[in-house]
């Protein structure tokens, strides 16, 4: 094991409308990137929306002055306009924001309500839940969010206790804003340059495709695949799932391979330029090597997959290596006594194509300030896993270096706009979500919902 | 200087003989999982595909070491060593596939090859069949009932085992302030001791987890590494029917058991999730997502001496069987939780010492096929 590499978050720079900054609080000067999404044929786009519909559950006590605050936050920004100056005015937008009550925490009944207001393709729907555990597939999260994708609509949740909070509250406004604009098909920003160093593939499009397997958390006969696809400035392109039967593995095959020709296909019909790389991220956390097999195979087999001029696959996963840097500069802000965490973005070779990646420890601003993406507990690693066995060269020299293909893993922990207070995730974007993306597609599919009709939410990242 | 809970492990010798069985004569992971379960002295790892690095190409199959110091006198003596493994599946298993006696003569006749094999002692089959000799190595009592998704071999200490090595071990022994464990269980006893009265000694049990695994890296040139990385965890014993007993002794009504949630485990079928609908001194009834379930309480006691018993069991994932648990079990039983909240200056210090205590359990050199593998320290590297 050796050193091989260190990211610096200053050298992943964000690109606003109107400039370039480290710092994802940037959209607040330099404003969103895209109110459209910029790869062709999406139909979707912030411009459509007129009004943000709050819908909220009038037996809770003190809701309707919580919700009263919440719409004036939202329209007119926090006294502190550098914290949140407002919806629209960090957007550019012009929607209006109402609210509206439902009588019991019933999916139905909540869709009903937002329904009897009007066109649901003008209105974006933000439900005040209760705060369930992620963990749970069976909560009023998932169940809400499910009745809503199921006629197309992206829905943001705001849980009441966030409400209740004030002090998380002012900080998660600007999160929430960027949120919803994504949900509407917005890109807030994306990577100033592309993750890689190497100058001499200027005319080549690199598109990285997200690949997850899970299992339904119920029924172990059931699971689902799914795709997600970024391109090399970590801009969203498009998603797309599938069903499985997890005990029948040419059912799993046949499927995957359908899945990854039908987003081969979707990549090169939404650019027009000629040469392009796919860089494959799949993170292994809930796959046996025996699926591990059927991967690889529906992977290799792919029709379409040829018309890359390359295909890297890694494979990510988290890793049990914690690495302590005993000269660290990071120090306990009670105790004074130094921490240990080592810097985000180093990166140790265990051996050819194998790494391990820091994702959680300290990091210098742009302007040489010290800061942390972890307050306690242990700094996290990922092992990053070059399958060169599931690659296709085009040549004998291969266009990206390993470097390159661990700056897209690094690229992509960068882009969380969930949480914008966190420069660096200690997940990439194209891993982090693999529960709710397939959760709420198996909830999808458990009552009838043809997935491939469903033409929005394929066009943005409304798993956020 | 970066630190690692990375150990080196340095063999005393550059070479080890290793015996292969070909992967076209017998599934080399049933073979493997037979030898390492049913033989006396072997330990094995399979191959189910070729493996090829830059630094050395190993052949698929299932590749046989001894981890005790015994000199066989030929390949005979480990033919006999896996014919013997097997007969002990055959009998105890009592497998329905009707292959094992054409294996066991072919064993025999000597039709299926044994190669031995000289191998670098850093090989990639290395640290596998380290791992596997950890498992025969470690006493049974000392590995956790349960292992984390991902972990190799853990070992599991309770504050009193634990106390019992720092008091052995001389170089840890004046050294217990770095073990908080020892604090965390004088503030919270009852979920570190046994003390039957109450519920979080009845339930739960805050144990030291020491997971562990061995690992090839390459560099220059191959070495082993052994992964030991320490966590505190929790060990649950949510039994219903037990659970049902302690609310009966403590004059409890069940009906605060509804809407709890749990598991339904039965061999041969998979782990169901379901909620109590309703509960009573003679019986329950469990919701699923399409039917409802009654159940006898009766029968369920007297089937837990069965071949196939079925276990009701609380899955504390959940708000309502959480919310169930700290009301009328155990207040505190997630407190364990804030020993894992440790920097890397902590994490690594405690870790210094677990690294005693596991040479004290594993020994400071482990044996495989006449070569000694000494457990070094920790990983340093520069930047």
């Amino acid at each position: 094991m050796r050193f091989f590499e260190r990211f610096n978050i200053v050298d992943f720079k964000f690109n606003f409308k109107d400039g370039i900054s480290t710092d994802a609080y940037g959209i607040v000067k330099l404003g969103p990137l895209s109110k459209t999404p910029l790869y062709k044929n999406a139909t979707v786009g912030v411009d459509q929306y007129k009004l943000l519909l709050i819908l909220y559950n009038k037996e809770e006590s003190k809701i309707e002055e919580r919700i009263k605050q919440f719409i004036k936050d939202l329209k007119e920004g926090l006294e502190n306009k550098k914290i949140f100056p407002g919806f629209n005015q960090v957007l550019g937008t012009n929607v209006n924001i109402e609210a509206l009550p439902f009588k019991k925490y019933d999916p139905d009944i909540i869709f009903d309500t937002f329904n009897q207001y009007g066109s649901s393709s003008v209105a974006l729907p933000i439900i005040i839940l209760p705060k369930v555990a992620k963990s749970q597939y069976d909560s009023i999260y998932y169940r809400t969010k499910a009745v809503f994708l199921a006629k197309d609509i992206p829905t943001q949740i705001v849980t009441r206790d966030l409400l209740e909070d004030s002090n998380k509250y002012k900080w998660s406004l600007l999160p929430l804003t960027v949120q919803i604009f994504v949900k509407m098909g917005g890109i807030p920003y994306a990577l100033a340059r592309r993750f890689i160093s190497t100058e001499s593939l200027t005319n080549t499009a690199i598109n990285i495709l997200s690949f997850g397997l899970s299992y339904h958390p119920l029924q172990e006969k059931r699971g689902v695949g799914f795709i997600t696809v970024f391109d090399h400035n970590g801009v969203w392109n498009f998603m797309d799932s599938v069903a499985l039967s997890m005990d029948k593995i040419d059912n799993i095959t046949e499927n995957i391979a359908k899945l990854i020709e039908r987003s081969i296909e979707m990549i090169l019909q939404r650019t027009n330029v000629k040469n392009q790389i796919l860089i494959i991220h799949y993170s292994g956390k809930e796959i046996s090597s025996k699926e591990e097999n059927t991967i690889r195979n529906a992977m290799t087999t792919a029709k379409y997959i040829n018309k890359f001029i390359a295909v890297n696959v890694l494979k990510i996963k988290d890793s049990d290596i914690i690495v302590g840097f005993e000269d660290s500069p990071h120090k306990d802000k009670k105790s004074g006594k130094n921490t240990w965490y080592p810097p985000t973005g180093i990166v140790f070779r265990l051996k050819r194509d194998v790494y391990s990646i820091v994702t959680t420890g300290y990091f210098e601003s742009l302007g040489g300030d010290l800061m942390s993406n972890i307050r306690r507990g242990l700094p996290t690693s990922k092992i990053i896993a070059r399958h060169k066995e599931m690659e296709i060269q085009g040549q004998s020299k291969p266009f990206l270096e390993d470097r390159d293909l661990l700056a897209s893993v690094f690229a992509m922990c960068r882009l969380n706009y969930a949480s914008m207070n966190n420069p660096l995730s200690k997940d990439p974007v194209t891993i982090r979500y693999s529960r709710e993306i397939a959760w709420l597609t198996l909830r999808l599919e458990e009552h009838g919902t043809d997935l491939n009709k469903l033409t929005k939410i394929k066009n943005v990242m409304w798993f956020i | 200087m970066y630190i690692t809970n990375l150990i080196r492990v340095v063999p005393n010798s550059e070479d080890i003989m290793i015996y292969r069985i070909p992967k076209s004569d017998v599934n080399p992971p049933l073979l493997a999982k037979i030898i390492n379960e049913y033989s006396n002295n072997l330990v094995a790892s399979a191959l189910t595909f070729e493996y090829k690095e830059e630094l050395e190409t190993l052949e698929a199959g299932t590749y046989i070491a001894c981890f005790r110091e015994i000199k066989y006198s030929d390949v005979n003596n480990i033919r006999e060593e896996i014919k013997e493994a097997i007969i002990k599946y055959v009998n105890e298993r009592k497998p329905e596939n009707n292959i094992w006696d054409a294996l066991i003569n072919n064993l025999e006749s000597s039709k299926i090859k044994i190669e031995s094999k000289e191998l670098s002692s850093t090989s990639y089959v290395i640290p596998r069949l380290l791992n596997n000799t950890l498992r025969r190595i470690i006493p049974k009592e000392l590995l956790c009932k349960k292992e984390k998704p991902g972990e190799e071999i853990a070992i599991c200490l309770n504050v009193t085992r634990l106390s019992e090595y720092y008091q052995t071990i001389s170089s840890i022994r004046n050294e217990k302030e770095k073990e908080p464990l020892f604090l965390f269980c004088e503030s919270y006893p009852k979920l570190c001791y046994d003390a039957q009265e109450n519920g979080c000694s009845q339930f739960f049990k805050v144990l030291k987890h020491m997971a562990l695994r061995f690992q090839q890296a390459i560099d220059d040139d191959m070495r082993i590494y052994l992964i030991l990385h320490s966590y505190y965890s929790r060990e649950s014993n949510l039994d219903l029917l037990k659970i049902i007993d302690y609310m009966n002794s403590k004059g409890l009504p069940l009906e605060f058991i509804k809407k709890v949630r749990v598991n339904y485990i039965k061999k041969g079928e998979y782990t169901k999730l379901c909620e109590i609908e309703s509960i009573d001194k003679n019986s329950l009834e469990l919701k699923y997502d399409t039917h409802i379930e009654k159940i006898d309480l009766n029968y369920l006691r007297n089937n837990q001496q069965s071949q196939e018993k079925l276990i009701l069991r609380i899955n504390p994932t959940y708000r309502t069987s959480r919310e169930f648990i700290e009301k009328y079990l155990c207040k505190d039983f997630d407190k364990h939780k804030e020993l894992n909240d440790r920097n890397p200056e902590k994490y690594f210090k405690t870790l210094k010492n677990d690294l005693e205590i596991l040479r004290s359990i594993i020994g400071e050199k482990i044996y495989l096929s006449g070569v000694y593998f000494s457990i070094d320290n920790f990983l340093k590297l520069e930047s």
